[in-house]
């Protein structure tokens, strides 16, 4: 009954989770609008473009009922800029992930939440051009197993993949020489999904026993904080104030 | 036909629950509902997927999700009962009258359909599919709970029993988050309740009395383990400018007594970070941003 998966997404479920991104596709056939369980689908009308989830433009493309127009970062000269971006500007982080201004949307009791992957569009054909979005390789490696034939240069594209998914790699296995027991968090800015889910037990194993190491002398930093803390509260508000502005 | 399905399209109105009216909201269980459900669903999976802890338990998001999920099933039956061959897909419009969801389209492939059997059996495939991948995502949850349920079920059931308490005691109130769904309180009871019967059965009948219990604290190690709250997680900050778990720091750990909440373990590292960031922290740190909504896991 009860799963006994350990805590992180395995890799199966991260493909199942990019399979909700949005992708551009020119569909062959009409088909009306679906009331789907995650949402309705627009009709499609060809040659009109239209965006749905990845699983459903897989199932058409597949059914040859549709194509699938690649993101603009799914291009060979998109994926060298980017690798250049990656290996010489970005040395010790990953490159910069697409930017997504924070959206806000409400519930069905009015309660507002924020949007976020899979379900901001960063795999349509408007995202941007020279930056890989967090779902990046599982979409690509999907996009050149069902839908090659709409892909520019699939061979090169594929190589290049390759290239980028070593270089981030490597970025990952160089992370572990900041990684402390002590808490104050490590920053994983521009990580893709996958990348996470393959080193999520290597990186938290390699804190937790920093961690155990380190348990005297946290106890007796965070003892010290605790009196900071006390002696700042008691001495004015104006600061907390002021501290917060900045 | 024409005429059959605006008159289904009248009693559908009609025959809507009066709860769903009672709400305020004309369009409920429109179709932007069913997406941000489905959006809140993924995000709750997600994070349950990949919290040491039971986030609290979403009743109304879940109440909602089953019943939508209750009359696709339905939907997809009479569509593939209707026979693939005409266009008949009038069926589900009439079926709108008898679910007591009243589901907000019953014209779901509108009456100009270009149809034939290979259509029908398109919109067949694909509504299942999307019927398992929702599917998949609540049995993944409901399962990933049991499994944390089992695992600290001792020290849950602990945590219940004080709720209680406290609620008789009137500190709590109704403004007590509930971690639990009912099920899951029940099933929780009688997970422990066998687990006992068998333990005491098995081999602790033949140990002193004083060493039977399974919820001993002396020596200062309680028996009763909570989930590791210091174990690391990786969280992407949502908010709009910048996130500081500043009162969950400063949240003393008696605080949480007076408002009913469990016994948590407090922040103690102060952290700050801006939208769009990702970071690898620890859970204890985080764990109010992301019941408030402001983080997500990853």
């Amino acid at each position: 009954m009860a799963l006994p998966n350990p805590p992180g997404l395995l890799p199966a479920e991260v493909a199942f989770l990019c399979e909700m991104e949005q992708v551009t596709i020119v569909p062959r056939q009409r088909l009306d609008r679906l009331d789907l369980l995650g949402g309705t689908t627009r009709p499609l009308i060809p040659p009109q473009k239209t965006t749905l989830p990845l699983w459903l433009a897989i199932l058409l493309k597949r059914q040859r009922r549709a194509n699938i127009v690649p993101p603009p970062w799914l291009y060979p000269e998109s994926l060298e800029e980017i690798l250049e971006l990656e290996t010489k500007h970005f040395q010790d982080s990953f490159s910069l992930p697409p930017t997504i201004p924070p959206t806000r949307q409400a519930d069905f009791a009015g309660k507002s939440f924020y949007a976020t992957t899979p379900f901001v569009e960063s795999c349509t054909a408007s995202a941007t051009p020279n930056a890989l979005p967090y779902h990046w390789y599982e979409i690509s490696e999907m996009l050149l197993e069902a839908a090659s034939d709409d892909v520019a240069q699939p061979d090169r594209v594929r190589q290049l993949l390759r290239d980028l998914r070593e270089v981030r790699l490597a970025k990952i296995r160089k992370e572990v020489e900041t990684l402390a027991g002590d808490g104050e968090g490590t920053r994983l800015d521009g990580v893709g999904a996958m990348e996470l889910s393959e080193s999520r037990g290597f990186l938290t194993g390699v804190i937790g026993g920093l961690r155990k190491i380190d348990a005297s002398r946290e106890q007796a930093r965070r003892d010290r904080e605790e009196e900071e803390r006390e002696n700042r509260r008691d001495n004015d508000d104006d600061d907390d104030e002021d501290d917060e502005m900045t | 036909m024409d005429m059959d399905m605006d008159i289904a399209d009248i009693l559908a109105e009609v025959s809507r629950p009066p709860d769903a009216g009672s709400r305020g909201q004309a369009d409920a269980f429109s179709d932007t509902d069913a997406f941000t459900d489905h959006q809140l669903l993924t995000r709750a999976w997600t994070c349950e997927r990949c919290a040491p802890d039971l986030l609290p338990y979403p009743c109304d998001l879940m109440n909602r999700v089953m019943a939508r999920v209750q009359s696709q099933v339905s939907r997809i039956e009479d569509l593939a009962s209707s026979g693939g061959g005409d266009s008949g897909t009038g069926a589900p419009a009439s079926h709108a009258l008898n679910n007591g969801y009243g589901h907000p389209h019953p014209r779901p492939h509108s009456h100009k359909a270009p149809s034939g059997t290979q259509n029908t059996n398109l919109i067949l495939s694909i509504l299942q599919t999307d019927l398992s991948r929702t599917q998949f995502l609540v049995r993944s949850f409901l399962r990933q709970r049991l499994a944390k349920l089992t695992k600290h079920a001792g020290w849950y059931l602990a945590q219940l029993r004080l709720q209680a308490q406290r609620q008789d005691a009137g500190a709590a109130g109704s403004m007590s988050t509930h971690y639990l769904s009912a099920a899951e309180t029940q099933f929780l009871r009688a997970h422990q309740a066998l687990l006992s019967d068998f333990y005491s059965s098995s081999f602790l009948s033949a140990f002193p009395p004083a060493l039977r219990r399974l919820d001993d604290a002396t020596g200062g190690v309680p028996m009763l383990e909570p989930p590791d709250a210091a174990i690391a997680v990786v969280v992407r900050c949502l908010v709009d400018g910048v996130w500081s778990n500043e009162r969950d720091v400063d949240l003393a750990p008696t605080a949480g007594s007076e408002t009913g909440e469990w016994e948590r373990e407090p922040a103690t590292v102060e952290l700050r970070m801006r939208h769009g960031e990702v970071w690898l922290v620890r859970w204890r740190d985080v764990r109010g941003g992301v019941e408030r909504g402001e983080l997500e896991l990853l």
